[in-house]
C-alpha cells in the first residue's frame, strides 16, 4: 500500500530524500572539518565516502514505487505524445477501430440481450411451453386446442401455467379503422409472468369467467393511437365493432407474446373461451399453454406428464371422430424451455453477425497493424537511439505495445459512444423475428466486453509491428544510419501477409448481403 | 592501507544494520553509517550512500520503523529503529551467519 502510495506523491518524497541525503553528507563534512582538513577537502572527502548521491537517489527511487507501474506511467506518458505528434494517424487509426469496437459491442449488446441475459419475467429459467406433435401428419410441433388446453393447465407439474392465443382485431373509434393484433390471455399469465401495468390494472379471474368486455393497451399503441393519454383508463373502445373498456396500460419493456410464429400483441383480452370454442377436438389448434414448473420438475418429468395428458385427451375423444381418424395416429405433447422457443431461430442469425462485425475488427486490426509497420520503418532512428541508451529490446516492445493498447483504448472509447448510439436505432433496423430487441441496452457486461475487446485488439494489432520494429533496432544497432536492407525484408513479408489477410476477406463481403438474406427466412 | 580494505559482502549489509539498530536504538542514517565503519575499524570500504537503498527495502520488510526527528546538532533528520519482527529477523539472520561462518572457517582451516 506504502509503495501504491508512493508513485502519487512523488515529489514529497523526492524532497525528503534530498533532506535525508543532505544531512548525512552535511554530518560528514562537519566531522572532516573537525579533524582539521580545509573546506574544500572536507567536501571532497565527504563525498567520496559518501558515493555517487545520483546513484543513491535512483537505487532508492527503484525500490521505492511500484517500477511496473511507474514504468507503465512512463509509457503513457510518452506514448500520448508520440501519437499527438501524429494527428493524422492518430486519428485515422482511432476512428477505424472505434468502428470495429462499436459495431462489435453494438452486437453483441444484441446477443446480450437476446441470448444472455434472462427473459425479463419472474421465475424465467422455469417457465415453459406446451408443445404437441402428431408424428403421422409431420416433425412440426403444434400448439393446442381450445379444450386441451384446460387439461393440460391442471397438471400437477406446474406451479402455475396460464394459455393465450392471438387473434387479429378490427380496431376502430378515435380515428381510423385498422387490423391489430390482440392477444387473448387467461387471467393468471400476466401475474405469473411477474408484468405488472404501467397504469391501470390487469384482468380479474371474474373478468375472464364472465366474457366482461374489457381490454389491456401495449405501450406502443398507447403511444401510436392515443397519444399516450392517461385519461384513456375506463374509456372504451371498439373491437371488431363491440365496445371494451380500456382497464390498463402494460409498460414499454413489456412485449408479448415474441414467439417466431406469433407477433407480439398491441393489446389484450381475457381469454374467455366460449362453449363453442371448448367442444372441438384438435381443432383449430391454435392456443399456447405456458406454465412455471414447480422447483425440482425436470423438463423430462414435465414432458412425460404432458405425453400422459396427450394419450388421455385423444383416448376421451367420443367415438365417431375416433374411427374418422387413421388408427396409428398418435398425438404427442412435451415442454420445452420458454426461452428457447423464443430466441432459439434468432440464434443462428446473430451468431453470424457477430462473426461477421468480428471479422470486421479483425480488418481493421489488420488495417492499423499495417499503419504501424509502415510508420515503424520512420521511426527506426528514435528507437535505435533509445536501444544506444540502454533501453532492452522488452522494453522497446513494451513501450510499442503500451503505444497500440492506448490506441485501443480511445478507439473503444469512441467505439461504446458508437455503440450506445447505434443500439437505440437498432432495434428497428433487425429482422421483426428477432425477440427480446427491447431489452437491448449498453449495460455492464456490454461495457466490460467493449473494454476487454479494446485491450485484446491493441495487443493483437500492435504485437506484431512491435516485435518487427525492435528486431530491426537489434540489428539496426550497428549505426544510426540508413536502414539496413534484410531488415526492409521482414516487414515486408509481414506487410504482404496482411494485406492477404486482407484480400482474403474480400469475398466475404460479397457474401455478406447473401447471409443476410439467407438469415431473414431461418425463423 | 587502501589494498587491505574489504567490500561489503552482498546481503551483509542488512544485517550489518539491522544489529546496529539493536545496539544502538533510534538512530538515523548517518549515525548508523559511522558506527560500522567504526566497529570495522575502517577496515570495511563502505560507500555510505549505499545504505539508504537498504534502508527502504528494510523498511518495506516491516522490520524497521521510519519517523522524522531531530538531531543533536538541531537539525531535521529522519531516524531508524527496529521493530519486533525486526528483532526476531536479526536473530534468525545471525543464527544462520554463524553457522555459514562456522562453516566456512572450517572448510579453510582444513585446507
Amino acid at each position: 500500500m506504502k509503495r501504491f502510495l508512493a508513485i502519487f506523491r512523488k515529489r514529497r518524497l523526492d524532497r525528503e530524500l534530498d533532506d535525508e541525503l543532505r544531512f548525512h553528507i552535511d554530518a560528514l563534512i562537519e566531522q572532516n572539518l573537525r579533524r582539521g582538513m580545509s573546506p574544500d577537502q572536507a567536501r571532497h572527502e565527504a563525498q567520496r565516502s559518501f558515493g555517487g548521491v545520483e546513484q543513491v537517489k535512483e537505487a532508492y527511487r527503484d525500490r521505492r514505487g511500484i517500477p511496473m507501474i511507474e514504468t507503465l506511467l512512463q509509457d503513457l506518458r510518452y506514448s500520448q505524445r508520440v501519437l499527438r505528434q501524429s494527428p493524422a494517424f492518430t486519428g485515422v487509426a482511432i476512428l477505424t477501430l472505434a468502428l470495429g469496437i462499436g459495431a462489435t459491442s453494438t452486437i453483441f449488446s444484441v446477443v446480450n440481450a437476446v441470448l444472455l441475459k434472462p427473459l425479463p419475467f419472474r421465475g424465467a429459467d422455469r417457465l415453459v411451453l406446451v408443445r404437441q406433435q402428431i408424428p403421422k401428419l409431420g416433425p412440426q410441433p403444434m400448439r393446442v386446442a381450445a379444450p386441451d388446453t384446460v387439461e393440460y393447465r391442471k397438471s400437477e407439474v406446474f406451479e402455475e401455467a396460464g394459455a393465450m392465443q392471438n387473434r387479429v382485431f378490427d380496431l376502430s373509434g378515435d380515428g381510423g379503422p385498422e387490423q391489430i393484433t390482440g392477444g387473448r390471455v387467461s387471467a393468471n399469465l400476466f401475474p405469473m409472468l411477474g408484468a405488472a401495468p404501467l397504469v391501470g390494472r390487469v384482468f380479474s379471474e371474474d373478468e375472464d369467467r364472465l366474457r366482461t368486455r374489457v381490454v389491456l393497451l401495449s405501450y406502443g399503441i398507447w403511444q401510436r393511437r392515443y397519444g399516450r393519454d392517461p385519461k384513456i383508463i375506463g374509456r372504451a373502445i371498439l373491437l371488431n365493432r363491440e365496445p371494451y373498456q380500456v382497464i390498463g396500460v402494460m409498460p414499454p419493456t413489456f412485449v408479448f407474446p415474441q414467439m417466431p410464429w406469433e407477433e407480439s400483441a398491441d393489446l389484450w383480452t381475457p381469454l374467455s373461451l366460449s362453449r363453442n370454442e371448448l367442444r372441438t377436438y384438435l381443432d383449430n389448434p391454435s392456443y399456447s399453454v405456458i406454465g412455471r414448473l414447480r422447483p425440482g420438475v425436470s423438463i423430462e418429468r414435465a414432458s412425460a406428464e404432458m405425453m400422459t395428458i396427450a394419450h388421455r385427451i385423444q383416448a376421451s375423444f367420443p367415438p365417431q371422430f375416433k374411427a374418422a381418424l387413421p388408427s396409428d395416429l398418435e398425438l404427442k405433447a412435451f415442454v420445452a424451455p420458454f426461452k428457447e422457443q423464443m430466441v432459439g431461430g434468432s440464434k443462428r442469425l446473430l451468431f453470424l453477425l457477430l462473426g461477421a462485425v468480428g471479422f470486421l475488427l479483425l480488418i481493421a486490426c489488420a488495417n492499423v497493424a499495417n499503419m504501424l509497420l509502415s510508420r515503424s520503418a520512420t521511426r527506426e532512428r528514435e528507437l535505435t537511439l533509445r536501444a544506444a541508451l540502454g533501453a532492452g529490446r522488452a522494453r522497446l516492445v513494451r513501450q510499442l505495445l503500451t503505444e497500440s493498447v492506448l490506441l485501443s483504448a480511445l478507439g473503444g472509447g469512441l467505439g461504446i459512444l458508437i455503440a450506445w448510439w447505434v443500439t437505440g436505432l437498432l432495434a428497428a433496423a433487425l429482422p421483426g423475428n428477432v425477440p427480446l430487441t427491447e431489452q437491448i441496452r449498453i449495460d455492464g457486461r456490454v461495457l466490460g466486453f467493449a473494454v476487454a475487446v479494446s485491450v485484446l485488439t491493441g495487443l493483437l494489432f500492435g504485437l506484431a509491428p512491435a516485435l518487427a520494429a525492435s528486431r530491426q533496432n537489434e540489428s539496426g544497432r550497428r549505426g544510426l544510419a540508413a536502414p539496413s536492407s534484410h531488415t526492409t525484408v521482414r516487414t515486408c513479408r509481414i506487410r504482404r501477409f496482411l494485406q492477404c489477410c486482407n484480400a482474403s476477406y474480400l469475398p466475404t463481403r460479397d457474401v455478406r448481403p447473401w447471409v443476410a438474406n439467407q438469415s431473414f427466412d431461418i425463423a | 592501507m587502501s589494498h587491505a580494505k574489504s567490500d561489503v559482502l552482498q546481503g551483509t549489509l542488512d544485517l550489518m544494520v539491522l544489529k546496529t539498530l539493536d545496539t544502538l536504538g533510534r538512530q538515523h542514517g548517518y549515525g548508523i553509517a559511522q558506527r560500522i565503519q567504526q566497529v570495522s575499524e575502517d577496515v570495511l570500504h563502505l560507500n555510505q550512500g549505499t545504505l539508504y537503498p537498504a534502508l527502504v527495502r528494510l523498511e518495506q520488510q516491516g522490520w524497521i520503523a521510519s519517523e522524522w526527528g531531530t538531531s543533536e546538532n538541531n537539525r531535521r533528520a529522519r531516524y531508524y529503529s527496529l521493530t519486533r519482527s525486526g528483532r526476531k529477523q536479526l536473530v534468525a539472520e545471525t543464527e544462520s551467519w554463524e553457522r555459514m561462518s562456522a562453516i566456512m572457517s572450517r572448510l579453510l582451516e582444513g585446507v
